[in-house]
């Protein structure tokens, strides 16, 4: 048996979800105020809207 | 597989509940740290690597488990963050879970530490890294 085998994380995945700002609303605004509508579109408190420009998920597991 | 000798101990003190509540990865001590190193995984790494690490609060809601949507399962633990437009703009190249908004190794505990070249965050997008871990027997 290995020792992965043993281990007690079977696998980690990263998804990394990118988003464009779109250029209206408060400038000045941080956009620490993300909320995700029904539609799943991000958008901020100031106005901004978010839009997802990608998404890419990695994996990594025990038998690697 | 990136678990850490520290995250191991941990969890050992889980079981005796000698742990404290400030080492606990809830929806308030767990931060999700990010980094531009591409240096080797060691279980004796109990930080990321890079002089620039970014650490940052979960959002709202998590993390999840079992909730049927980013965690499908009961031994799956899924963190998320968002890094805004002016936060951690540089190469995302290793990432980590810590009970601790410390980037020092002498503080909180490292669960894990992944690597993967995720590209240069540019001042004009936010990222969302969402790190699910699947723990197993």
């Amino acid at each position: 048996m290995s020792l992965d085998a043993l281990g007690c994380i079977a696998k980690v995945e990263l998804t990394l979800r990118t988003y464009d700002v779109l250029e209206s609303g408060d400038p000045a605004c941080p956009h620490l105020h993300l909320w995700t509508d029904a539609t799943e579109t991000q958008r901020c408190a100031c106005g901004r809207t978010v839009v997802l420009a990608s998404e890419r998920t990695v994996i990594e597991s025990a038998s690697e | 597989m990136p678990l850490t000798q520290s995250m191991r101990d941990l969890l050992a003190k889980f079981t005796t509940t000698e742990d404290s509540t400030s080492e606990r990865f809830g929806s308030t001590g767990a931060w999700v740290h990010v980094g531009s190193s591409t240096a080797a995984f060691s279980s004796t790494m109990n930080s990321l690597q890079s002089t620039g690490v970014v650490m940052k609060a979960l959002d709202s809601g998590y993390p999840k488990r079992n909730d049927g949507t980013e965690s499908t399962a009961a031994n799956i633990l899924a963190y998320r963050a968002t890094y805004t437009t002016s936060e951690a703009v540089f190469d995302w190249n290793e990432f980590g879970m810590k009970n601790s908004s410390s980037t020092a190794t002498g503080t909180g505990t490292l669960f894990q530490r992944l690597l993967s070249t995720e590209g240069s965050k540019p001042n004009t997008q936010t990222w969302q890294p969402t790190i699910k871990i699947t723990l197993t027997t």
